[in-house]
């Protein structure tokens, strides 16, 4: 048995390292938050005739069982029409072939899931055939905001039992098994069960992140997802559903180990495998986040990788530690022995903390990238308070590792029952935490979902004299789709004419046989006529005739030629540099060889212990970084 | 020679078609008690300061009835209706056509078109773009007529500026000319008043 475990563990140790670079390697290759790019016809679009095919391009894969558009009339019904689907050489790329459509005005509403992080984003634009649009919404998304409550609740029960099942799995193999400490009291039993307990509600609550899923991609409530037959199309057809099996797979594979473990002989060697085994868990959790979305999806991967694992260890290890305190209160010389655990869960956790540390950051950069998008947006927020709730926390690590270490040392046995208490502040802290963190994934990044404050538009202004009135036609925002038109008219004594009783705005476009279309703005007092409208509908030079009808005098007519040009897209997310993004890789790559070095270099004897899992880790992520940086700066 | 007849068939009927179009595409169609008015302008668009005309097609609506018989089945005996319009002839002394545009408002003289039963013409050229109300009263046979036509709520067309098909130069119209006339002679007055 010792010949089996001696060849069985180092290979295990470089089966993770392996698996790591591999997974640097092999990750998927996705990018963004499915947002609309392109669409044929265009937004706002006048047809002659009824388009063969409609097409909507996004900016990332969508799942093709929950991603579709439909056609709506003008009094809101749907058009009857062939449903939309995936175009089968382009996983980005909505089709409808929508077949004849009679003249009239259309909007496309469409709702898409994407395949990277399974986020859903909605929105609409409209075009039409044969006649111009008249007064219409303009091109909207409705869902960047929407948090759903359950969501929160559900990723946070998920991401503690993640963590407390992983976390533990480290804190046993890592620190307890191979201490001395263990013989002094007798506590393997109870965090066995602490174990077996994080497990059975890791399965629970991996199974309602399914029907959360599922809820999220019908857009239907949590609680009819089970009913709704839906699940199953989600498991078979979507990347989610096949990354959730292997999850569970996984999660049975741990739970036959844990099992298992009491009636074998080689208990380190079994807890490494299911640990092993829980790293692997994590790492497909990250494969379906938003770093899985990321545009340099290799590192930023592996960086959720490790975040998430060094906070499983941190506050998995946290809650078996405390365990392990309780049970050592008994103990005749016990703050000999917790000075000694103490110290030893310290070296622990420093490389938790420096590795949560430095992949934050990065993440940060990569998820928020601005000071703006950090306080304008759910995620920035949410992110600001894991901030302000880690400060306590490296306060309390603090203090356990330069007061608490040293009072346990000298014998001062007040503080046993302080570091209890001190540890379980830290527990509530990062329960505390991961409900931030629940926030967050279930969220747009803010580098998404921030749209920065732009000045307001300069409407477009244009001036006339007819007969004895002086018009003043004001256009806001002047470019191609729906605009504000205001018209000022005075007389010659410079005094507002209110009593117009009809103003007629007749719009023809000077290159394209568009047709007319016409508004008739409705008084709004002070000699202003104002009204909305769709009608500079395309690109170019538009004549717009104006006549104002009084009583008992003759119409004044008169001409605004306007240059429409096609607005400029908003900006719905801060490009990334590739500049800052090198410096970054670089910067943070940097420090995390230096301390994953650091903390290597500490234990050099033991350089392939799995206690030095974590700074590998961290060492190779930092290598990783590096490489990435290097090359995003070439 | 039979594909010559038939493309050249289709090119008649494709002639015919957009004359008809030409013809009624922007003109107000209305029925009053078995009569058909059909209202516009002669020229279309109609262009200020360009001599135009106001054309009125005044029609019978004939109504005729065909019993129909089906021979066999569970069809049930229906009828067809078919609308027969025959020009109305004499209206010009009946009725009385007045143009309205800001507080002006004058009569106008329909006449009757030559070789064209029902067809009536009123010349008027006019000299301001906007939108002309048109009041016709009077009666066809005894059948009272008291219709309203307005180019901002109907289908004819509003008057537009002369500018608009007017090439290579816009000219200033006889209106900015009176205007730029009065405006100098203010001025002489002036000056003559000075010295």
């Amino acid at each position: 048995m010792k010949q089996l475990r001696n060849a069985f563990v180092p290979t295990l140790r470089y089966a993770v390292c392996i698996l790591l670079l591999g997974l640097l390697v092999s990750a998927y290759s996705v990018k963004a938050h499915a947002e609309l790019v392109q669409s044929s016809p265009a937004a706002n679009a006048v047809l002659d005739a009824a388009p063969a095919e409609i097409r909507l391009t996004f900016t990332e894969p969508l799942e093709a069982s929950f991603s579709q558009f439909s056609l709506r009339s003008t009094d809101g019904s749907t058009v009857n029409t062939p449903p939309s689907a995936i175009d089968p050489d382009d996983a980005y790329t909505l089709v409808m072939l929508p077949g004849a459509l009679p003249n009239g005005v259309y909007t496309v509403s469409w709702r898409v899931v994407s395949a990277a992080d399974g986020h859903s984003t909605a929105g609409s634009f409209p075009f039409s055939i044969g006649v111009a649009i008249g007064e219409l919404t303009a091109v909207s998304d409705n869902l960047r905001g929407e948090i759903r409550a359950e969501a929160v609740v559900v990723r946070w029960t998920y991401l503690l039992y993640i963590s407390l099942t992983v976390g533990g799995l480290g804190f046993v193999v890592m620190l307890w098994l191979p201490s001395s400490l263990r013989e002094q009291v007798e506590v393997d039993g109870a965090l066995h069960k602490t174990l077996l307990g994080a497990w059975v509600l890791l399965g629970i609550t991996h199974v309602l992140m399914l029907a959360l899923q599922t809820a999220i991609s019908a857009d239907i409530p949590l609680r009819d997802t089970f009913a709704s037959g839906l699940i199953e199309r989600l498991l078979t057809v979507t990347r989610f559903g096949q990354l959730w099996i292997v999850q569970l797979i996984l999660w049975a594979a741990i739970g036959v180990i844990l099992l298992g473990v009491p009636r074998l002989g080689n208990r380190r060697g079994f807890y490494t495998a299911a640990f092993i085994l829980g790293v692997v868990f994590l790492l497909f959790h990250s494969l379906f986040s938003h770093a899985s979305a990321a545009d340099n999806e290799g590192v930023a991967v592996a960086a959720d990788w490790l975040h998430l694992s060094a906070t499983s260890l941190w506050f998995g290890g946290l809650a078996l530690l405390v365990q392990v305190i309780i049970a050592a209160r008994k103990l005749p010389n016990r703050t000999e022995f917790l000075a000694q655990l103490v110290g030893l869960f310290s070296n622990y956790a420093r490389v938790c903390v420096v590795a949560l540390i430095l992949t934050g950051i990065y993440a940060a950069w990569l998820q928020v990238g601005s000071i703006d998008a950090l306080l304008a947006t759910h995620y920035g927020r949410a992110l600001l308070v894991k901030l302000i709730m880690i400060l306590p926390l490296l306060l309390i690590g603090a203090v356990n590792l330069v007061v608490t270490h040293r009072s346990l040392s000298d014998g001062k046995g007040v503080w046993t029952g302080r570091l209890q208490a001190l540890v379980s502040t830290e527990i509530a802290l990062i329960g505390g935490l991961i409900v931030a963190v629940g926030f967050m994934t279930s969220t747009a990044p803010a580098r998404t979902a921030f749209v920065p404050d732009t000045p307001a538009p300069e409407p477009m202004v244009e001036t006339a004299s007819v007969d004895d009135l002086d018009l003043r036609l004001e256009v806001l925002p002047g470019v191609v789709g729906e605009n504000r038109f205001s018209l000022l008219v005075t007389g010659a004594d410079g005094l507002p004419i209110e009593d117009a009783t009809l103003i007629r705005m007749r719009f023809n476009h000077q290159r394209q046989d568009l047709g007319e279309s016409e508004l008739r703005p409705t008084h709004e007092g002070a000699g202003v006529y104002s009204i909305s409208g769709a009608n500079l509908s395309v690109a170019g030079d538009w004549r717009v005739r104006v006549s104002v009808q009084r009583p008992n005098e003759f119409d004044a007519v008169t001409t605004f030629n306007l240059t429409i040009e096609t607005p400029s897209l908003p900006e719905t997310s801060t490009p990334t540099p590739n500049v800052v993004g090198a410096v970054i890789l670089l910067l943070v790559g940097s420090l995390a060889v230096a301390f994953g070095g650091f903390f290597i270099a500490r234990n050099w004897r033991g350089l392939l212990h799995i206690r030095n899992l974590p700074a590998l880790s961290l060492l190779i992520l930092g290598l990783v970084m590096i490489a990435g940086g290097a090359m995003s700066a070439v | 020679m039979v594909a010559n007849k038939a493309v050249r068939f289709v090119l008649v009927g494709l002639l015919l078609m957009l004359v008809m179009v030409g013809v009624v595409s922007a003109h107000e169609h209305r029925q009053v008690e078995g009569y058909e008015l059909v209202f516009g302008w002669e020229i279309e668009p109609a262009f200020a300061a360009q001599m135009n005309q106001i054309t009125l097609r005044v029609n019978a609506i004939a109504e005729e009835s065909e019993a129909t018989e089906e021979p066999e089945g569970d069809h049930v005996e229906g009828e067809e209706h078919h609308e027969e319009l025959m020009g109305v002839t004499g209206a010009e002394a009946t009725l009385q056509l007045e143009v309205t545009f800001g507080d002006q408002t004058r009569s106008l003289t329909l006449r009757p078109a030559w070789r064209d039963p029902g067809y009536y013409i009123a010349d008027i050229m006019p000299t301001r773009a906007g939108d002309y109300v048109f009041h016709l009263t009077g009666n066809i046979n005894g059948v009272e007529v008291d219709e309203t036509f307005d180019s901002s709520v109907d289908s004819f067309s509003t008057v537009e500026l002369l500018e608009d098909v007017q090439f290579p130069q816009v000219l200033p119209s006889t209106l900015d000319l009176l205007a730029r006339i009065e405006a100098l002679e203010a001025q002489i007055a002036e000056l003559t008043a000075g010295s």
